[in-house]
């Protein structure tokens, strides 16, 4: 990160191999990367190339075979089990599915991070509609996620993912269950999370509309490497459409250097 | 039929208070014992969080075993440590023994299976907030499961009505016993379809009671 800013998040040669019938699979070969504070730092390339593999290593969701990780200044790779847990209260996370408690309400669903974190009964109600208002559901509180639209859905997600205020938020495939419409819709309120609290987002997608309507920096994955990685201060990103070509030119509109 | 109904009537009552008392016991220890025992197996199993081979497979053949024996024979090969929980082999209460063991290898099969329905993704989602083991199991998985535990309770407690209906071998009594030694030894018959008919208004109100509490806690 030659132009200086905080990083947040870095990951220094990380790699992660599965067991399947036929032999280890390697998932994310020897990766670093580097993110910085405030930034919105999209993971992009093919269905199997290790995108949401490498997302859940950054909260060691999958624990690295080799490698370290490094969010806010704590070595994740360090930490024994409760000082873990500890710091992934700090690391927000939404899925593609969601993931809510079907069976909680909203307002519960969004207060579990909170019991989990510690928080006294008596803030925590406050925290929730804090979080519900900033979503915009501080009208759904009571109901079921059963009773809500997938975008509502994943507002609480967002909400879910906003209570113990973390400084990065992580997204898997957050817009792909979603129509075109709400997928703006969601992709606005991280935006505007990005803008007024200053969370950080590392988001994997497999939708170049997303990556040009709200990330600042990219990177392109494939075959579990990274290839290659650019930002909107270069010139900027095309408006959303289709074209041909690699991510890069498909992003920015433009070829790159070779990636090194 | 009106006739042996008020002429057993005593009888009657106390078979269905001896019924009520070894099924409720072992309701009890299906939900004391059973479920963690449920739990365990879930966690322990291959692919799940705490995977953990010989674990899995100690408890899976403990489970097993009890659920395969014949029950009357188990009943018997239990009469020694019967004899030691409660100091007696004959009676309600020694009967409730054999009758709550299994009763907790039985519910702990249904735990498990209710467990494994719960999606992986909410699994996630509990890790990635940094949940503790009883954070994952009490605000997550026994919340999704919940209708499930609740019908698997339901199946299990009509199961434990008909197994308490042997019992009386170690004179535990029970409404079965009452049908058995009255209607079917002593030749009269109405008093075996009473006995039945008893049976089957419980069992039906039971179901009935399970089903709605479950239907009533499944927001999903």
């Amino acid at each position: 990160m030659g132009r200086g800013g905080l990083r947040i998040l870095s990951l220094s040669q990380v790699s992660k191999s599965f067991m399947l019938k036929d032999g280890p699979y390697t998932a994310v070969d020897q990766v670093s990367l580097a993110v910085k504070a405030g930034a919105i730092h999209g993971i992009i390339g093919a269905s199997g190339a290790g995108k949401s593999t490498l997302l859940r290593l950054m909260n060691l969701l999958e624990r690295p075979d080799t490698g370290t990780v490094t969010v806010d200044g704590k070595r994740l790779t360090e930490l024994r089990d409760k000082a873990l847990r500890e710091q992934r209260q700090r690391i927000g996370m939404i899925f593609q599915h969601f993931n809510l408690v079907g069976n909680a309400t909203v307002s519960r669903n969004v207060a579990i991070p909170l019991e989990l974190a510690g928080v006294p009964r008596a803030g925590r109600m406050k925290r929730v509609m804090e979080c519900l208002h900033f979503v915009g559901l501080a009208d759904k509180a009571g109901q079921y996620p059963a009773q809500l639209s997938g975008g509502q859905r994943q507002r609480v997600a967002i909400a879910r993912a906003l209570a113990n205020s973390p400084k990065l938020l992580l997204c898997d495939e957050p817009t792909s269950a979603l129509d075109p419409g709400t997928t703006a819709d969601i992709l606005g309120v991280l935006r505007h999370i990005n803008a007024s609290l200053g969370v950080t987002i590392v988001i994997v997608t497999h939708e170049l509309d997303v990556v040009r309507s709200i990330c600042s920096e990219v990177s392109v994955m494939e075959g579990g490497r990274i290839v290659d990685s650019f930002s909107r201060e270069e010139g900027g990103f095309l408006p959303p459409g289709t074209h041909s070509g690699s991510f890069r030119e498909r992003i920015t509109g433009r070829t790159g250097e070779p990636y090194v | 039929m009106f006739e042996s109904m008020l002429k057993y009537q005593d009888q009657m009552w106390q078979s269905i208070g001896e019924t009520f008392v070894m099924v409720g016991i072992s309701i009890g220890a299906a939900l004391l014992l059973g479920l963690p025992l449920g739990t365990l197996l879930y966690f322990c199993r291959k692919g799940q969080l705490y995977e953990n081979r010989n674990l899995s497979l100690v408890l899976n053949s403990m489970v097993n075993v009890i659920r395969s024996f014949p029950f009357l024979l188990l009943v018997v090969a239990l009469i020694p440590f019967t004899r030691l929980v409660v100091g007696t082999a004959i009676g309600t209460l020694a009967a409730t023994v054999p009758l709550s063991i299994v009763a907790i290898a039985y519910y702990s099969r249904l735990v498990e299976q209710s467990l494994l329905e719960v999606p992986r993704g909410t699994i996630e989602a509990a890790l990635s907030m940094g949940a503790s083991k009883p954070g994952i199991i009490f605000k997550f998985l026994y919340v999704e499961a919940r209708s499930g535990l609740v019908l698997g309770l339901t199946a299990s407690t009509i199961s434990f009505i008909s197994f308490s209906t042997v019992m009386g071998v170690v004179g535990g009594g029970g409404v079965g016993d009452f049908a058995i030694r009255y209607g079917y030894q002593r030749f009269e018959t109405e008093v075996m379809v009473y006995a039945i008919l008893v049976m089957i208004v419980l069992v039906q109100l039971i179901q009935f009671t399970g089903s709605t509490v479950a239907r009533l806690l499944d927001k999903r």
